[in-house]
């Protein structure tokens, strides 16, 4: 208790204060432009880390992290563009409410999950860290395979309009996730040549490309419409009983990103993805996702802020980084001379319990911050489309130029963008191809690795219960919907029955 | 236009881009084979039957409306104008390409004032370039053309 007290004095200084609000400001900023991300926030602002003190930095830290990941989710809103992988889902759900004149509601919807996540996600590594550091530890590479498939079985949810065109469309990405160098001997495979393919494709270009030119395309379909039906932002105010109601679905999506994010090499763009899928198995109304549905937007970004706060367990207790921006946290501590691992609650009480407890507050704090970024972004609905379709394609060109100061990568984002906007001329979802891409190469990792440790016996693997448990988890996440759509397929075919049998 | 011929097109290129990914596997080692070949395998049957779902239902599909023809009108010159940005990205430079397309963007769409138009492509340009160059350490193409004119 002392810990916390100490931590929470240290923090309500108004320096870091200051240094927790600009954090925020700073991160939000790079969440929302395309391309940039959060990792690449604190990636950038590690170096100014130096002078301050290690409590300080890692608050800044903190501060681009959990804005960075909820940034993301303005554009994602406004104009159907993910800021970064995590929004992807928030897109679907967001963009949809814009086009129905509630841009107000989505972005209050928005910030108040992300807080809500993000919170929580803090109040988990200050409580459950012991406890959540013994089920890190458990996770090897057969229980990573089966989060991964586990993963996969959202592309079910995301297509269930057109299932076997959703499914066709993953596969399709799981193969584009093996471009490049293979995870285990490093063999460039299917890079017709181009020296740039090495590497793989870029998978935040595709993703730019994906979910930015398909959203100007469609603008240019009617050049001199409005982005919203009304043309209004609408009201943010939000109702008591429609938090209540999203109340439950907040919790369990944090929880699942929570757990997502002590997975090492998952982050809160596959728990945002896992969060919506569970939602819309829960949901009464799953014939709303995709058109605007709040549940949605809740289950997406609570669940992705759930990871941030997630993800740092493993560093925390165990110094082991689990996501590229828990590896830039542990630089950053050591640059500090603060080591990560059991002694760290110990030996440096204060500068991990200003850390945790900062954690909580930059929480709190983002749902002011976030609301002047919503009130100042909302005016983008306001702009003419010849100027929003431009800038967007502006945006798009540059945002993926940064990620790795190459052209092929434009080319990249451009050939994704006309391939996405054919896709969904034709009724092929797009969205199972982020998923894929994202899990593609752990997926194969994981295969990979399982398959040479026990080789021979693979069967063997059902013999650590961890790996029996998700096992079991993958198996209904993939039967349920599909039982589900059976269900609703018989029924409608029952009512035809019966409304063929009235009619004679 | 008949509902089932966007399939069967995609489900040809699909098996062409599928068959160019195959004949690559001989030269990858084993070990690294066995994942894509069973992917591409399954991705491979799915759009044969996709294509021959299609072509059966090709007969009895009905003809629909769209106005297809009209929005590509509006959308192929509109990404011929991204691609001649992006080709000149490298000879221009980042700045004056920009602007450029900004200005081509804006007629094309028929943005009705023209000093609106100018002060967008500058302003946005030059904003972009600022915040990416001197805030964020991104080094933008400076462009060939522009080297030689200095030079």
């Amino acid at each position: 208790m002392n810990e916390i007290l100490m931590g929470l004095t240290a923090v309500m200084t108004p320096y870091n204060l200051f240094i927790c609000v600009a954090g925020l400001f700073i991160g939000v900023l790079f969440g929302a432009l395309p391309g940039f991300s959060a990792t690449m926030a604190v990636a950038i602002f590690v170096p100014f880390t130096y002078s301050m003190e290690p409590g300080s930095a890692l608050l800044l830290l903190s501060g681009l992290y959990c804005g960075g990941v909820y940034g993301g989710s303005i554009p994602a809103v406004l104009l159907g563009i993910p800021g970064t992988p995590a929004s992807a889902p928030t897109a679907l759900e967001g963009n949809a409410l814009v086009r129905k004149g509630q841009a107000g509601k989505a972005l209050h919807l928005v910030t108040l999950a992300s807080v809500f996540g993000g919170f929580v996600s803090a109040l988990c590594l200050l409580v459950g860290s012991g406890l959540l550091a013994q089920v890190a530890m458990m996770v090897g590479q057969p229980e990573q395979m089966f989060i991964t498939i586990f993963g996969l079985s959202v592309v079910i949810m995301l297509s269930e309009d057109n299932l076997y065109k959703g499914v066709m469309v993953a596969i399709v990405s799981l193969i584009l996730a093996c471009f490049g160098q293979d995870p285990i001997e490093g063999f460039p495979r299917f890079t017709y040549g181009f020296s740039a393919l090495i590497s793989g494709l870029n998978v935040t270009s595709v993703l730019i490309g994906l979910f930015s030119l398909p959203e100007v395309f469609k603008m240019l379909e009617d050049p001199f419409g409005k982005i919203a039906e009304s043309g209004k932002v609408g009201s943010m105010k939000m109702k008591l009983s429609e938090l209540k109601a999203s109340l439950y679905n907040a919790i369990r999506s944090t929880l699942i990103g929570v757990g997502v994010g002590i997975v090492p090499a998952a982050g809160p763009d596959i728990a945002a993805f896992m969060a919506y899928n569970q939602a819309k198995k829960a949901s009464k109304h799953p014939e709303q996702f995709g058109q605007g549905a709040d549940e949605g937007i809740v289950a997406a970004e609570s669940g992705n802020n759930g990871a941030t706060g997630g993800s740092l367990i493993p560093l925390l207790t165990l110094g082991i980084p689990g996501s590229a921006p828990a590896a830039l946290f542990l630089s950053a501590m050591i640059l500090h001379g603060v080591r990560p691992g059991p002694t760290l609650f110990t030996e440096h009480a204060e500068t991990v319990y200003t850390m945790i407890i900062g954690f909580a507050v930059i929480n709190l704090l983002m749902y002011f911050v976030g609301m002047i970024y919503c009130k100042a972004g909302s005016m983008i609905l306001k702009i003419p489309k010849a100027i929003l379709a431009t800038s967007i394609v502006v945006l798009a060109v540059v945002g993926t130029y940064s990620t790795n100061r190459n052209m092929f990568d434009v080319w990249v984002m451009f050939g994704a963008g006309v391939i996405g906007y054919i896709m969904i001329r034709n009724d092929f979802p797009i969205a199972p191809i982020a998923l894929a891409l994202l899990l593609g190469s752990n997926m194969e990792k994981a295969w990979s690795v399982t398959k040479t440790l026990y080789e021979g016996e693979l069967y063997m693997i059902f013999t650590r219960p961890l790996t029996v448990a998700l096992a079991l988890f993958t198996v209904v996440s993939f039967a349920f919907p599909l039982y589900k759509m059976y269900r609703k397929h018989k029924n409608k075919t029952k009512a035809a029955k019966a409304a063929d049998t009235e009619v004679k | 236009m008949k509902k089932s011929l966007p399939d069967i097109i995609i489900s040809i290129v699909l098996l062409g881009f599928l068959a160019s990914l195959a004949v690559q596997l001989p030269d990858i080692p084993d070990i690294s084979r066995t994942y894509p070949t069973v992917l591409i395998a399954v991705a491979a049957l799915m759009s044969v039957i996709l294509l021959v779902k299609s072509v059966l239902r090709y007969k009895t599909d009905e003809t629909v409306e769209t106005n297809v023809i009209g929005q590509m009108k509006i959308i192929v010159p509109f990404c011929l104008m991204i691609v001649a940005y992006l080709l000149l990205m490298n000879w221009l430079g980042y700045i004056v390409d920009t602007v450029l397309f900004i200005l081509a963007s804006l007629i094309y769409l028929r943005l009705k004032s023209k000093v609106a138009m100018v002060a967008i492509a500058v302003i946005m340009t030059v904003v972009i370039y600022l915040v990416f160059t001197q805030y964020l350490i991104v080094v933008m193409p400076f462009g060939r053309l522009i080297n030689v004119a200095i030079l």
